[in-house]
């Protein structure tokens, strides 16, 4: 078969008796699996909206943390583990990119590393959480969004609410 | 949207020979049902399962001047999930002999997808960060080296197809070169009624091509350092450095024992690359609780030799102070 997600190759060594009154009665079996590194993800959350309050603007931020946060889902059974990193690709960013903060509260895999305090989001990616070890569960991995300088966002002239919304990019790398 | 060098593409789960209940294998739609989105949501307490549908957020007092920043990941409902294999593939071939694989991008969500492909660099750290560089701007680049098709393409939900990589490696430049292919994976339909843009999920399949054999790689473990790490423990930097030409992997060990060789605690280092030329720092932090007096680190890597590669330093404790080092292979 041209192509297999898993090879399986099955060889067996039968023994055969070297004299005819000894046939043999035993064999070996040898099981190979060949496993090849593959990662999945799964963006959970399409989207956050983050309406600020009074309290809000008079902090000049707004923050979704947390369980309130965007959740992506990762796993892969690279024994180099992984990598997730974000980004914000947008050509033309309404909110920008150094008013948009992103952290993570979920704790590193082993041997990983996170992005554990708020940090501008650039158009480069930067490394949010990673492990070193394979991750076979789905782990979840939460972003804190937090927007701040709130008061430069104006608000539609006919009143109302204005949508100010911008794109992020979760990268997954396994090395 | 297919690219130059069309594949006919196959479902996740039929087209390709999968073992039946692996947890890493493409899934078939059965086994992998959407779930059910909620743009805006209540508090984690109201879901005690952090996967389940959340509810709709208790309405927010309408300001005059609210602001509603919408960062979008995927619209309502089209959440992206997807799935890349193999997504790490190294190859050693001959100077301007092409080598050919295939990497499958299967589409695991319930919505049809647009997949881009692009390749990248990076840069790693001896900490062990990641950087993304664009393509070309580093001197191990695989600019130049590198095609693939198709280069965009839609995926159907459940679908997945094939990209076609070539490497050709110049007879000259660095023997071993590397970057990433990058497949962005974003909703192929807008939902209507939703604002902002679609989010996007990208997968990376880092390339290794190299024109230098598997033993052309040469570990070194240059440095063992070891700092207190509370009243307990010790901080262990091991440094280990790729001479050679080639990248391997190592990971190991690291053990502290007593005076009479007893094992005090032990931590492990994670395996992860060495790239050629390069430094790869590993640190841990080990036990070594009742323990005094002169004590010993014995740090143990596994590079794919033969050989294991083992550092041996003797400190000083409670008050770590190094006393001898040794550094050296073991079989």
């Amino acid at each position: 078969m041209k192509r297999m997600l898993l090879a399986l190759f099955v060889t067996l060594g039968l023994v055969g008796g070297a004299v005819a009154s000894f046939a043999a009665t035993s064999g070996t079996a040898n099981v190979t699996l060949a496993a090849n590194a593959n990662t999945m993800v799964d963006i959970l959350d399409p989207s956050v909206t983050l309406s600020p309050s009074a309290t809000d603007y008079d902090n000049d931020y707004v923050e979704a943390t947390g369980a309130s946060g965007l959740r992506v889902r990762v796993k892969s059974n690279s024994s180099t583990g992984m990598s997730l990193l974000v980004r914000c690709a947008d050509a033309s960013p309404q909110i920008a990119l150094n008013d948009l903060l992103v952290r993570t509260q979920t704790p590193a895999g082993s041997g990983g590393s996170t992005l554990g305090s708020y940090t501008a989001i650039t158009a480069s990616n930067q490394a949010l959480w990673s492990t070193g070890v394979a991750q076979h569960p789905w782990q979840t991995v939460t972003t804190d969004v937090r927007v701040r300088n709130l008061g430069t966002y104006d608000d539609a002239s006919g009143g109302g609410t204005t949508n100010y919304t911008n794109t992020l990019t979760y990268t997954v790398i396994t090395l | 949207m297919g690219g130059p060098i069309a594949q006919a593409g196959r479902g996740a789960a039929g087209g390709v020979d999968v073992m039946e209940d692996d947890p890493m294998q493409p899934m078939s739609r059965s086994r992998f049902e959407p779930e059910t989105q909620a743009a805006r949501r209540t508090p984690a307490s109201a879901s005690p399962d952090p996967l389940a549908p959340r509810n709709e957020a208790a309405a927010l007092p309408a300001f005059f001047f609210a602001l509603a920043a919408l960062l979008a990941a995927t619209p309502a409902g089209a959440q992206v999930r997807a799935q890349v294999w193999p997504s790490k593939i190294t190859v050693t071939t001959e100077p301007g002999k092409p080598a050919r694989q295939s990497v499958l991008i299967s589409n695991l969500g319930a919505d049809p997808v647009v997949v881009r492909v692009r390749a990248s660099d990076w840069t790693l750290s001896p900490e062990g960060e990641l950087a993304l560089v664009p393509l070309g701007q580093t001197e191990h680049s695989l600019a130049g080296c590198l095609s693939f098709s198709p280069t965009s393409f839609s995926l159907a939900p459940g679908e997945a197809r094939d990209v076609s990589v070539t490497l050709t490696l110049p007879p000259d430049g660095p023997p071993t070169r590397w970057g990433v292919l990058l497949q962005e994976t974003r909703p192929a339909v807008p939902r209507p009624g939703r604002l902002g843009p679609l989010a996007v999920a990208e997968l990376g399949t880092t390339l290794y091509a190299s024109r230098s054999p598997e033993g052309a790689a040469r570990a070194e473990l240059s440095s063992l350092d070891i700092t207190p790490a509370g009243r307990d423990s010790v901080r262990v930097r091991v440094e280990l450095r790729n001479e050679g030409d080639r990248h391997f992997y190592a990971g190991g060990e690291v053990t502290v024992q007593d005076s009479t060789g007893a094992s005090l605690g032990s931590a492990s280092l994670s395996k992860c690359v060495v790239l050629p030329g390069a430094d790869r720092f590993y640190t841990c932090v080990c036990p070594a609780r009742h323990g005094s007096g002169l004590l010993h680190v014995v740090a143990s890597l596994d590079t794919g030799d033969p050989y294991l590669l083992v550092g041996e330093k003797t400190f000083l404790w409670p008050r770590p102070g190094p006393e001898t080092a040794w550094l050296g292979v073991q079989h």
